[in-house]
């Protein structure tokens, strides 16, 4: 297509015509090098690395490390971490449901309020939302006062530094995840074939499960995809409010390179959980497409 | 859109759970502003006496003061990097063929996918070998590509919804390719890109776990003294001057983008396919 001298005549060819074509593809080009080229050397070079380490780097392609990850110690640990974001996902799905139901059908101050604090929560930081529940949930904190006075515990209760609180603490910060990505896709639900179902004779419950809940597990799909991803890697909230009781691979990662000091054997495991990353994002690219995450993008 | 499966008291019951709900979103975002501007050391909800010596320190103290710096400086620098980047990036994919655009899509939302700590642990190597641990580029150019996804998208969404005619228009009325991009995609976009320069400041701001990585023992970065402050029990109330003024520049940053926003009047826009072309 085109030649050589399209672009001196670009200003007469039709928009949409062979040469506007031609030179619309050089410019797309010449505007893609840049962020190309940031990618590669800045998160490919890093991650190829890692890869080439975790397969002995210097020392010829062997596969030691990844030997020493069948270890019974990690592998208890990626079951734990699974499990940990497995429960966190579902929790956040089963509590963010009938929110999202409230906030898609029912006009009140709760739902307008809802939805600026869930957005705003997007916004705020990891960790100072993670501190604050050192502060709520410690000793002499606000729920222990108010469980003491309210005659419940005689004792205070330990809600932090252990699972309980790593719970509380992640479920908070992922639940504005799933929020987000189920309301829109509830809110897109066409009434009036919830209205024609009862209409026909079905109870509201049949209605729910047979024409309510099918249409919206596209999205309830796609915010667990993202919660159990974001769950998998989290590392400020568990690593805080654990206070070292909990274990997850991130915060072994972290040990190997710290601790260990053993650089193969944290790039193998890095490696693995890079897999697991990709596939899944693969996977979230096939049901939802990526540009659905935060519920931007094309519906 | 009203309600038909609930009963006048499944409504309530609801709203009442919405309510609760709210609590357990926003309380323990606010709970920390109390806290700050209060005199002693301990941490009361409900101040007995009011101050503002936290503030103060984290104002004139040397070690406070240096992070605080170092942050804003890394994430201004992070930021503009990440948003000339996911601009290029966004109009580029959106002008690619499909699935040149779709391949493309995937590597430039992957660094928000994958794990901080993955990410983090393949710079370190990489910049150990090279020597630039402890470096200020080499760590504001980690966290560009950290924040790259948050411009790329919010600007990707509005591409598409932006009418492709106005190009034409451009064009046709003797506008060069880079010029129709400057004077005419480029405002239109405008509202998108804040949004992600703002967001993507925001997240290096609180970015913590490549930070500890990369920053080496001289950098200290603002999340990391205040990692290191929480690891040592929490004690020293200037975090919480530091989260109340992370907070207030989380919603001032909100505001300003929803105020901005909502300034353009949205005109549902044509689909963006080949059959529209005249």
């Amino acid at each position: 297509m085109g030649n050589a001298t399209s672009i001196s005549h670009s200003i007469t060819d039709t928009p949409g015509g062979a040469d506007w074509e031609t030179q619309r593809r050089r410019v797309t080009v010449t505007l893609l090098v840049v962020p190309i080229a940031m990618m590669a050397l800045l998160f490919l070079v890093p991650l190829g690395y890692l890869v080439w380490l975790s397969l002995g780097g210097p020392s010829g392609p062997n596969v030691n490390s990844y030997r020493q990850l069948a270890a019974p110690v990690y592998l208890n640990l990626a079951y734990y971490t699974l499990q940990l974001a497995f429960i966190v996902t579902v929790a956040c799905a089963v509590i963010a449901y009938p929110l999202a139901y409230l906030l898609a059908n029912i006009e009140s101050a709760v739902s307008r309020l809802m939805i600026v604090g869930l957005v705003i929560s997007l916004w705020l930081s990891v960790l100072a939302r993670t501190y604050s529940w050192i502060i709520i949930l410690q000793r002499n904190g606000v729920v222990n006062d108010l469980l003491q006075q309210a005659g419940i515990t005689s004792k205070p209760l330990p809600l932090v530094y252990n699972e309980t609180g790593v719970y509380i603490g992640m479920i908070h910060i992922l639940l504005p995840y799933m929020g987000m990505t189920l309301y829109p896709t509830l809110r897109a639900i066409d009434g009036s074939l919830v209205r024609s179902a009862l209409s026909l004779g079905a109870s509201p419950w049949t209605t729910f499960r047979r024409v309510y809940f099918p249409l919206s597990l596209s999205g309830l799909v796609s915010g667990s995809i993202l919660v159990f991803t974001m769950a998998i890697g989290f590392f400020v909230t568990p690593a805080i409010l654990g206070g070292g009781r909990v274990n997850t691979i991130v915060m072994a990662i972290q040990n190997q390179v710290q601790v260990l000091v053993d650089l193969p054997l944290a790039a193998a495991t890095s490696v693995v959980l890079l897999l697991v990353s990709l596939l899944i994002l693969v996977v979230y690219e096939r049901i939802a497409g990526v540009e659905r995450i935060f519920g931007k993008g094309r519906q | 859109m009203s309600e038909y499966l609930l009963g006048a008291n499944g409504r309530r019951l609801l709203i009442a759970y919405g309510w609760l709900l709210i609590l357990f979103i926003i309380v323990p975002a606010l709970v920390l502003v109390p806290v700050s501007i209060g005199k002693d050391d301990s941490f009361v909800i409900i101040p007995h006496e009011l101050s503002l010596r936290w503030y103060q320190t984290l104002f004139t103290d040397t070690r406070w003061r240096n992070a605080l710096i170092l942050s804003l400086k890394l994430a201004v620098f992070a930021s503009v990097l990440a948003t000339v980047a996911g601009v290029l990036a966004a109009i580029g994919v959106s002008r690619a063929a499909p699935q040149l655009a779709k391949a493309l899509r995937l590597l430039f939302i992957a660094p928000m996918i994958v794990p901080l700590m993955v990410i983090g642990v393949g710079f370190y190597v990489l910049y150990a070998r090279l020597r630039l641990l402890g470096g200020f580029v080499p760590l504001g150019a980690a966290h560009a590509v950290l924040v790259l996804p948050f411009v790329m998208l919010p600007v990707s969404a509005r591409l598409y919804s932006m009418d492709q005619r106005l190009e034409w228009a451009a064009a046709s009325l003797g506008a060069g390719p880079y010029q129709t991009i400057i004077r005419v995609v480029l405002p239109q976009l405008k509202p998108a890109i804040l949004a992600g320069f703002a967001f993507a400041f925001i997240f290096s701001f609180d970015e913590v776990v490549v930070a500890q990585f990369l920053s080496g023992p001289q950098m200290e970065t603002l999340p990391r003294r205040m990692w290191e402050g929480i690891q040592m029990g929490g004690l020293d109330k200037t975090i919480t001057a530091v989260t109340t003024v992370q907070l207030i520049l989380a919603v001032v940053a909100m505001l300003f983008i929803t105020t901005w926003q909502w300034r353009p009047k949205a005109r549902p826009a044509p689909a963006r396919d080949k059959a529209d072309r005249p």
